[in-house]
């Protein structure tokens, strides 16, 4: 019986590790397909579930409306879909954190720019982002009332300023292991983004496992800063680029293969 | 706690929803507590959120009401409607394919992009034009040709739907506790929601589909649009908490509603 594995992405990207993960896989005899969500067309009463396992990659609208669609259509997904509706939301990623216990700096969920004001005289500085992690928009520091921005619509997801060093450190999750590297900010060159791989400490993997176990993902990525008041998680994200983490490709396509494979063998018991 | 919170959208200074200040006032006399909140007036510090009323009624669908209630809801607070059927609706595409599987009666559809579209376009004549995350009908379009088609879809992907001609008029079906009404309104692009209905006969297949739909998806105070087409009734739209605005009848039936649901 052949086994395949399809992935829902934007675009096939140079240098995505998500390429070198279909050859891994079709290595191990699993087939894949690669779903460009932009450029399909889905008919709503006709929907063809092919593959075994599906793997969102794409951060779009359409695609997440794709895969809850096929999800309905009894496609079975890396991650569920709901799993997938709260980590791609910056506001029940921070309720998430709060209830596990895991450091983050302060959040505050605001209509407009313009609503921060009070909030930015009375605490300081703020990171603005937008609340969908699918929004063009990456994240604005600011730090006088008249640098807010005028034209950045809401609902607006917005996190204080902690101070800390100037390295960022990256953790990846992929099944049990976990991989840290530290970038500096802002990375410019490829050397940069591909960043230094380091040993992580025990509150890193602490960080890492109360993670995966909070949004119950398999391959996942958190954002972490060293404040003086220690590590905090910034972002969190899923099914992320690895960039830097030897082997990862490897990795992934087993902890894929063992999904696809094993994991229904085990139900079937 | 005696307390029930109105989450409302801000329609502009000094305006009163003429259904639901009824309703606020109806509840008052039942003992409630009643407060009313525009989300979009003051941010929220989400480690600070506190749930402090016994029930919060999502009358506003705007996307800051939606996080605001879902972030309540992680807090245990309790939404009419349960944020996460209101979370279930606002994808249109998921709403149509979990209807559609259930023997829902809903046109013919399609997600992709313009380019794609065009031959769907070609065999059925007209689409209706949906942004997949709009709402309050904002951005839908009637397209009869290609070039409407590229300029209803911006490039991007969209919903279409095989259009359905009827006699011009939506039909509006509101639901609220099991109770049943029909209206019709001629459809207005992002402006629908202002205007007052007119009653229309409510039929025993609007009734069934939309109570039916209500199970479905876990709504409790909801609208359905509908069309009243040559080859049947069709569902194209669902909504969660609708005006009720021009029905009579309706603010006594809201306030049991709410008043039961609020005792929990």
């Amino acid at each position: 019986m052949t086994l395949r594995v399809a992935f829902l992405s934007r675009a096939a990207q140079q240098g995505s590790i998500y390429l070198d993960v279909c050859e891994e896989l079709e290595a191990m005899r699993v087939e894949t397909q690669t779903i460009v969500v932009d450029d399909a067309m889905f008919r709503m009463s006709d929907l063809e579930i092919d593959a075994d396992l599906y793997v969102l990659r794409t951060r779009s609208i359409a695609g997440f409306s794709a895969a809850a669609a096929l999800s309905l259509a009894g496609a079975r997904f890396l991650v569920p879909i709901e799993r997938e509706r709260v980590i791609r939301n910056r506001f029940l990623v921070q309720q998430t954190l709060i209830a596990s216990n895991i450091p983050a700096p302060r959040a505050y969920i605001a209509a407009n720019a313009a609503a921060l004001a009070a909030i930015l005289r009375d605490r300081g500085p703020l990171v603005i982002k937008p609340f969908e992690v699918s929004a063009p928009k990456s994240a604005i520091v600011v730090r006088h009332e008249n640098d807010l921005p005028r034209d950045m619509r809401g609902p607006l997801f917005a996190q204080e300023l902690v101070p800390h060093t100037t390295a960022d450190i990256k953790l990846y999750g992929i099944g049990s292991g976990v991989y840290a590297i530290r970038r500096n900010f802002p990375a410019r060159t490829r050397e940069e983004k591909l960043g230094e791989a380091i040993i992580p400490c025990p509150d890193m993997i602490e960080i890492a496992v109360r993670c995966r176990k909070a949004f119950g993902l398999d391959l996942f990525g958190v954002d972490l800063i060293e404040s003086p008041d220690g590590l905090m998680v910034v972002d969190v994200n899923s099914t992320p680029g690895y960039k830097g983490v030897h082997d990862a490709a490897h990795l992934i396509a087993e902890l894929l293969y063992d999904e696809v494979f094993v994991e229904p063998a085990m139900e079937a018991v | 706690m005696k307390r029930i919170c109105f989450l409302m959208e801000f329609r502009g200074d000094g305006y009163v929803h003429p259904v639901i200040s009824e309703v606020m006032r109806d509840l008052e006399r039942r003992g409630w507590h009643v407060d009313a909140r525009i989300t979009e007036n003051e941010p929220l510090s989400i480690e600070d959120l506190r749930v402090e009323h016994d029930l919060y009624v999502l009358k506003s669908s705007s996307p800051m009401t939606d996080q605001v209630a879902a972030l309540i809801a992680a807090n245990g607070g309790r939404t009419l409607n349960d944020i996460a059927a209101v979370q279930r609706i606002r994808n249109k595409i998921w709403v149509d394919k979990f209807l559609r599987d259930r023997g829902i009666p809903i046109p013919e559809s399609y997600l992709g992009r313009a380019t794609d579209l065009q031959s769907v376009l070609e065999q059925r004549g007209a689409l209706i034009i949906k942004p997949i995350g709009g709402r309050h009908g904002v951005g839908v379009r009637l397209v009869r040709d290609v070039r409407g088609l590229h300029e209803a879809s911006h490039g991007d992907g969209v919903y279409a739907q095989e259009f359905k001609s009827g006699d011009g008029f939506d039909r509006k079906i509101y639901v609220a506790g099991g109770e049943v009404w029909a209206s019709k309104k001629a459809f207005a692009s992002g402006a629908s929601y202002m205007a007052n209905a007119q009653p229309v006969r409510l039929t025993p297949e609007m009734r069934s589909v939309a109570l039916r739909i209500g199970q479905l998806l876990g709504l409790e105070i909801y609208g359905i649009d509908m069309i009243e087409s040559e080859d049947g009734l069709w569902v194209v739209d669902v909504n969660g908490f609708p005006g009720f605005k021009g029905l009579s009848g309706v603010e006594p039936v809201l306030a049991s509603y709410i008043d039961r649901r609020a005792r929990g």
